[in-house]
């Protein structure tokens, strides 16, 4: 058993999660190959227009089923939208934010363009604290949008057009069925001004996501509604990050490896729960921490993954002792 | 000189000493001294230390000096970035001094009330004697310590060149995160220029790796004194940390190991260092230099054992690792300044919360049974600090020691006195505690 | 007595203008007059004038008073109301000249106060219906209670009337619990404190210092006077709510309140206004049991079903309650009293929200229009204006939502407050779906009415207005005059662009229906057929037929058929005679979202009956699935089958709305091909791309010397070239990839962020 802990606390990470990033990504954009279909409450942007996908994005389903006239959805019939979220929730629970860390094809795509920007040799860019925190309000404002617009729509406020004005946002649309060979999504939609102003809106966001994520770390989930969703049900999931403030040195090592640029993981040592909501859970802190026992996983408080000193040796290539 | 003719008649050669033989010699007494006490004065020392006993008195008592093929950078503090010095294939010297000789030339030109550490430094610059190397190319100097920062259009009157590092006083906030960084930045290519080799990603990687794999000896051992009973005492980790300050890093790496597969065994054996009920001490504040170990020594000589310190000649130096995300260039120099910046609990920040939850984690860890809080006097900031760290340890129910010395050896006698006594109440309380604990079965 | 102090952000008294109206003593006296006033005013005339006319006590009372300064100013600003309450205000005065005795322990009783509003105020309210809505009865009610409050005042010392007598003073102290306003002290001020000005300068005899420390404003009416003797006093926002998740002192009356205002107003009127107006209101309990005592004896002016509403409502919600919270407390093992009345204020939201969404929703469908008539009638003007909104728009739908916030917040609240309870783990979470009884009756009554009235429809008194889709009268043909005849599943009146084909939309019917008509003439002007000698055939989704009457409807011969399944329908019309056959035939398709039966080949594929002799099937594609439809551009292919056997040389003829047509013959396989044009071209304003543009295929063959002749209607829709266009969609794309590309490189290399001026050659 505690082999099997060592093994796990030395692991390294980086390499573990590229292979399961891809992995995840070929299940899910081409499972529809295999008649794998996982429902339509997935967690992750796995994107509907993506007709071999093995599943589909929440958020689809939620916002044509949001989008009913509140008649219909204020009644028994809404029931199925709280089935639907039931299923949604049951989703997230096992995994919380890893979804976002290991398996969202999105962030897989994101972690490839960085990846390729570091072959090139160009630097990254970071946001100061300033920026950072005015900016990391726009994932609520999409998440609202996911969920305001439907419901005005039902009110009748809004036209037919902005059903799903999220997916007409989203870049995954544009992206992901590219990967199956369907380029039809890059195409501006003249039949009415709304649809216009959506599609082009669209191309002009999936651009942004391009080159944003070619400049910084994980560039959208910055602004992802999903991770605006995940995090108000974090609290529920089983799978925790946990930060033991005593052992912290309060070095920053975690901070500065960390996609998202989340300050509180060095800065916070009071909080026993570090999972913030930008975290995508992909264990890069843990791995880069030098004290031991200082942040680890937790699957419902049994530590899964640690931070020792002996892993981060390893993982620096500084664990032979002598020369 | 004549030797022949009567006795009566033959010319006395009277040798005239000039100051600096004088001085170097008065110096060596001194290393000699300490030395001794450290080497015979306890029992039975680790085999390997031979080698650091060895080293020191090569150095410090018959004048031999290292690094002579490569560029030799001078640093006045522990914030000055070793990675980008060895990244640039130089090899970092640190000036701190601790001989009461250099302290009195020093203080010729320094004000009375100064820092005893300060003194020295300077005097042993202004004699152009420093006792490790055979000559400085270069001083960096982080403008961490008021007094040192001070003195440095002094020691540039001396003649050496001084680059300085601007160096922020509070560490919390993004903008002084940013400002150090900059500094190390400027500082890495101030040095390439000077010294006139390119930074490399390549060399950069490798320092990087050679410095943590030096910390990582040092953690080994600091590890093994979380035993009880203690493989070892304090006053040879003391000598341990100090080589570093001028040894070869590959050979102090290699050879601390070896020191810990030795002390390793002696765990195994259950070998004791220190006496049965011996209080184990956590050492805090201004930095023992060889030879000024004499605090150390003093506690260990009272029965004690200082198990674990908190201060830049040792546990500082150590303690926390460079962690880098992308190789390159950009990524590992701000890596190299965070290190050195967000986890330091030197006393000269605004506030001081990490060093109070430093020193509560290792008396958790190392199972501490007192405090000693050593402050030059002088140190403004050491002495300013004491009461806040006094509190902290009360809350968590340590007793402290407080104790203001310098190196002068007259004060001998009154701190041995109170050091013995804090010991004994130590040991009292210790007793008590096992009574209540064996009561309590 | 703190003469000045700093406030806090959050402290409403910080504020100039909330400062203003609560603390200056001028205003509020100017207020409390001229609220007095208009309470005497509207009493007196409710006794002058007790005709219909006076709309101007009935606005005051029923129209001001209860929806804003009760249903609207309680969960959101507290007890509010007291402050200026004239009973209140002259009450003080009164006091100050009256008896100051103190009150006997039999009338220092809340419940006092809370039987009068239950049965006084709400159990009369359904018994005697309208008695409350009459001006003289307003009028007796208020100045019944003016009277008595006055009597008590003078006896009486400390505002006791407040506390115990009045009807809506305990009703008003458990409700101000969830707003989001608390009345208490600054702590550090009042820890130095001596000479306790407030407590000496209270009417109620209260302690302010002390509202903080046990969480509780307890009695505290808001009159603001010990504002005036102490700057520490603060008046703070808070949570909405949070005052009701601390651990308070309880008051079991407050749970009465609770649970009897909630039987008496939302269940009740769930139950008479509700299901007793719906088509189905003899079945329900209340109603049977009246009509039952009404063979007992005759009630007269006593409304029976009202009563027995009441009391069904009352005896199912304490039942709910206590059965619900006597269960709980056994699985935890703790007496009921503590239980019941520490959970008890978890069923604080249920009426106040519910009926802070009907005062809301009330107001803009009429209320607006009464009050401002209502006032002006009292002051001798006469305005006609209309209310905000009208009965049926949509977005008063949002206030149907509240009583689904207050029935999340009762759940939350009952979770916050199972925490004051001391037991294990295990059991509070087994206990929890015991305490939240009456929740769920409220919700499941909530969700009944909607279902009952939704099934069964609301009783009407007269006749509706006709449909919205007038029929006129439709022009009909007769068959044997008309030159084409066909199936089609539109009426020829309007003219619809939207989706095709869903006739029904969630009404009162439980399986969804499809009615197909027939039409004659024309083309492009059909006209109904009436005098027929074919007949029809209905043919399901397993291919099984049966043969079908029409009937009419809209005017038009029409079969109708019930589409439980998904798959295809098809519906054809066989007229046969000398000359030959004449077959019309359709095909619908019927689908559901939620439906796997998407790919299956069986389903998709076109098939033929045996009883028609002449049938022309459109081959499916292989992509097709259940939610492709041929479009512009594609091939459509039609197979011509002879009894079944495909038959190659038939004419077969494709018309579409546009009037385009086009023959070409069958080939080998019996199988003639059309590519679909575009001839849907409007003014770009008016394209919609859901347009399905309708055409008609005919073929015609010889049998026997007679000849066979079959149509059928069919539909296409819009290809995506003809609206999207990926060329400027690439252009777009490059020009902002370059674009933006650019831009950051460009804000990289040329910002020098503070301290980030020395950049490495890598």
């Amino acid at each position: 058993m505690s082999r099997l802990k060592k093994f796990i606390d030395r692991a390294d990470i980086r390499r573990f999660r590229f292979w399961v990033q891809l992995s995840a990504f070929i299940l899910f954009v081409y499972g529809g190959y295999l008649s794998i279909d996982l429902g339509r409450e997935m967690p992750v942007f796995i994107c509907g227009y993506d007709q071999e996908a093995a599943g589909m994005c929440y958020f689809m389903p939620l916002q044509h089923q949001l989008a009913r006239d509140w008649e219909r959805l204020f009644s028994a019939a809404g029931l199925g939208v709280l089935s639907a979220f039931a299923i949604f929730l049951l989703w997230f629970i096992i995994f919380n934010k890893a979804w976002c860390g290991y398996i969202c094809p999105l962030g897989t795509m994101q972690d490839w363009i960085t990846l390729l920007r570091k072959k090139i040799g160009v630097a990254y860019s970071n946001y100061t604290q300033s920026q950072y925190s005015s900016l990391k309000k726009i994932k609520y404002i999409f998440l609202a949008i996911v969920i305001i617009f439907p419901l005005l729509m039902g009110a009748g406020l809004f036209g037919g057009e902005w059903r799903a004005a999220f997916c007409k946002m989203c870049p995954g649309r544009l992206i992901t069925p590219m990967f199956v060979g369907d380029f039809s999504q890059w195409s501006i939609d003249f039949s009415s001004n709304t649809a216009i102003f959506l599609t082009a809106f669209g191309i002009a966001f999936t651009i942004l996501f391009i080159v944003g994520s070619f400049v910084k770390k994980r560039f959208f989930c910055f602004y992802c509604p999903m991770s605006a969703m995940h995090y108000i049900f974090s609290p529920f999931s089983i799978l925790r990050l946990k930060k033991e403030g005593d052992k912290c040195t309060k070095c920053g090592d975690c901070y500065r490896v960390c996609d998202m640029q989340i300050f509180d993981i060095a800065d916070d040592v009071v909080s026993k729960n570090i999972l913030r909501d930008d975290c995508i859970l992909c264990l890069k802190c843990i791995a880069a921490c030098p004290e031991e026992d200082a942040l680890h996983l937790d699957i419902v408080n049994m530590a899964l993954f640690r931070s020792t000193k002996d892993g981060f040796a390893k993982r620096m290539g500084v664990d032979k002792e002598r020369e | 000189m004549s030797q022949s003719g009567p006795l009566k008649t033959r010319k006395r050669e009277r040798k005239v000493e000039d100051p600096k033989s004088r001085h170097k010699r008065h110096e060596a007494m001194e290393a000699v001294k300490a030395l001794d006490s450290i080497r015979f004065g306890f029992s039975e020392n680790p085999k390997e230390m031979e080698y650091f006993y060895d080293l020191f008195e090569r150095v410090y008592c018959s004048g031999e000096t290292l690094h002579t093929d490569k560029p030799t950078i001078g640093t006045l503090c522990i914030q000055a970035p070793y990675e980008i010095i060895y990244a640039l294939g130089g090899v970092p010297v640190r000036l701190c001094n601790g001989f009461h000789t250099d302290e009195q030339s020093g203080g010729d030109f320094m004000p009375a009330k100064s820092c005893s550490l300060v003194k020295a430094t300077l005097g042993m610059l202004n004699q152009h004697n420093i006792p490790t190397v055979d000559r400085l190319d270069f001083i960096v100097h982080p403008t961490t310590c008021d007094q040192k920062t001070k003195s440095i259009s002094t020691i540039e009157d001396m003649g050496y060149s001084v680059y300085h590092m601007e160096f922020p006083r509070h560490k919390e906030s993004e903008e002084s995160r940013e400002y150090w960084r900059r500094s190390v930045r400027s500082f890495a290519k101030e040095l390439s220029v000077k010294i006139g080799r390119k930074l490399t990603r390549k060399s950069m990687k490798e320092a990087i790796k050679k410095v943590a794999r030096a910390q990582l000896a040092y953690h080994r051992l600091s590890e093994l004194m979380k035993n009880d009973p203690v493989p070892i005492l304090g006053k040879d980790i003391f000598l341990v940390t100090n080589a570093f300050f001028f040894d070869d890093i590959e050979r102090w790496t290699n050879r601390v190991h070896a020191l810990c597969d030795e002390l390793q065994k002696r765990v195994d054996e259950g070998y004791n260092a220190a006496s049965k009920r011996s209080p184990r001490i956590l050492y805090t504040g201004s930095p023992p230099i060889f030879p000024n170990l004499k605090l150390p020594l003093m506690i260990e000589q009272a029965d004690g054992v200082v198990v674990a310190d908190e201060s830049c000649s040792a546990n500082r130096l150590f303690n926390d690792m460079v962690s880098v995300d992308e190789w390159f260039l950009y990524d590992m120099v701000d890596a190299v300044a965070d290190r050195y910046l967000k986890g330091c609990t030197c006393p000269i920040f605004t506030r001081n919360e990490d060093r109070k939850r430093r020193l509560a984690d290792l008396a958790k860890r190392y199972s501490i049974d007192g405090v000693v809080y050593q402050s030059f006097a002088g140190c403004q900031v050491y002495e300013m600090e004491q009461r806040s760290i006094q509190r902290e340890l009360e809350k968590i129910g340590i007793p402290m020691l407080y104790v203001e010395t310098d190196y002068s050896p007259g004060q001998g006698g009154q701190l041995s006195t109170r050091i013995e006594a804090f010991i004994e109440s130590l040991k009292v309380r210790k007793r008590r505690v096992d009574h209540k604990k064996r009561g309590a079965v | 007595m703190v003469r000045f102090f700093k406030r806090e952000s959050g402290d409403l008294f910080k504020n100039r203008f909330f400062g203003f109206i609560f603390k200056n003593r001028k205003f509020v006296f100017g207020l409390q007059v001229v609220i007095a006033l208009l309470f005497f005013y509207a009493i007196y005339m409710g006794f002058y004038d007790s005709s219909k006319d006076n709309i101007f006590t009935t606005a005051l009372f029923w129209g001001i008073f209860w929806p804003f300064f009760i249903v609207t100013t309680l969960p959101t600003l507290g007890r509010v109301f007291c402050g200026i309450c004239p009973h209140g205000f002259l009450g003080k005065y009164i006091t100050k000249i009256g008896l100051k005795r103190k009150m006997p322990k039999w009338l220092q009783n809340r419940y006092i106060g809370v039987m009068l509003l239950f049965i006084g105020w709400w159990g009369v309210y359904y018994v005697f219906p309208g008695v409350y809505r009459t001006p003289l009865g307003t009028a007796i009610l208020f100045a019944v209670m003016t009277i008595v409050a006055f009597i008590i005042y003078y006896l009486y010392k400390d505002m006791a009337y407040c506390k115990y007598i009045c009807p809506i003073g305990t009703a008003l102290r458990a409700y101000a619990k969830l707003s989001f306003t608390f009345f208490g002290s600054y702590q550090s001020a009042c820890a130095d404190c001596k000479t306790f000005d407030c407590a000496k300068s209270c009417p109620y005899a209260l302690s302010p210092f002390n509202f903080e420390k046990k969480k509780s404003m307890g009695d505290c009416t808001l009159c603001m006077e010990c504002t005036h003797s102490c700057e520490a006093i603060r008046f703070r926002l808070t949570a909405p709510g949070a005052a009701i998740y601390e651990k308070f002192k309880i008051v079991k009356e407050e749970v009465w309140v609770y649970i009897l205002i909630l039987a008496a107003i939302p269940i009740s009127m769930a139950f008479h206004h509700g299901l007793g107006r719906s088509n189905i209101s003899e079945e329900m309990i209340w109603v049977k049991t009246a009509a039952w005592a009404a063979t007992l004896f005759d009630a007269g002016n006593f409304n029976l079903t009202g009563l027995f509403v009441f009391l069904y409502a009352t005896l199912f919600s304490v039942a709910a309650a206590v059965v619900g919270m006597a269960i709980a407390a056994k699985i935890m093992k703790k007496d009921f009293s503590t239980t019941f009345y520490t959970l008890g204020y978890a069923f604080a939201p249920l009426f106040i929200l519910a009926s802070f969404a009907h005062a809301w929703e009330y107001f803009f469908t009429t209320n607006s229009a009464k009050i401002v008539e209502g006032m002006a009638w009292g002051f001798g003007f006469d305005i006609d204006v209309d209310p905000i909104a009208k009965r049926g728009d949509n977005w008063l739908q949002v206030f149907h939502l509240f009583r689904w916030i207050a029935v999340a917040w009762a759940f939350y609240i009952l979770y916050r407050r199972f925490k004051h309870i001391d037991a294990s783990r295990m059991r509070k979470i087994f206990a929890y779906p015991f305490a939240s009884m009456l929740i769920l009756f409220f919700i499941g009554v909530n969700i009944y009415r909607d279902y009952v009235l939704e099934t069964y429809g609301r009783k009407t008194h007269h006749t509706h207005a006709p449909q919205k889709h007038q029929v006129a009268a439709i022009s009909t043909i007769k068959e044997e005059d008309a030159k084409h005849i066909w199936l089609s599943d539109r009426v020829p009146l309007h003219e619809q662009g939207g989706p095709g084909g869903m006739g029904q939309r969630g009404q009162n019917t439980r399986v969804p229906q499809k009615s197909i008509y027939l039409l004659g003439g024309d083309f492009s002007k059909p006209l109904c057929v009436n005098e027929i000698k074919g007949r029809f055939f209905v043919v399901d989704t397993q291919n099984r037929y049966k043969e079908v009457k029409p009937v009419k409807k809209h005017g038009c011969l029409s079969v109708r058929f019930d589409t439980p399944a998904v798959g295809y329908y098809k519906v054809y019309y066989i007229q046969e005679s000398a000359v030959g056959t004449k077959i019309a035939k359709f095909e619908f398709k019927r689908y559901d979202h939620n439906s796997e039966e998407e790919y299956s080949k069986e389903k998709m594929r076109a098939k033929t009956i045996k009883e028609v002799p002449f049938d022309l099937l459109r081959v499916r594609p292989d992509n097709e699935t259940f939610y492709s439809m041929p479009a512009t551009g594609d091939t459509v292919r039609f197979l011509v089958l002879k009894s079944g056997v495909p038959s190659p040389g038939v004419t077969v003829r494709l018309t579409t709305q546009f009037g385009w047509n086009k023959s070409v013959k069958s080939d080998r396989d019996g199988v003639a091909s059309f590519k679909l044009i575009k001839d849907y071209m409007p003014e770009w304003s008016h394209f919609n791309r859901r347009f399905r543009e309708t055409y008609w295929v005919e073929a015609q063959a010889e049998n026997g010397g007679k000849i066979d002749y079959i149509v059928a209607q069919e539909r296409f829709g819009r290809s995506r070239d003809e609206y999207s266009s990926s060329a400027y969609a690439l252009i777009v794309a490059i020009f902002l990839l370059i674009a933006t590309a650019g831009g950051v490189a460009l804000y990289r290399y040329r910002t020098n962020r503070p301290f980030k001026e020395v950049k490495f050659d890598e």
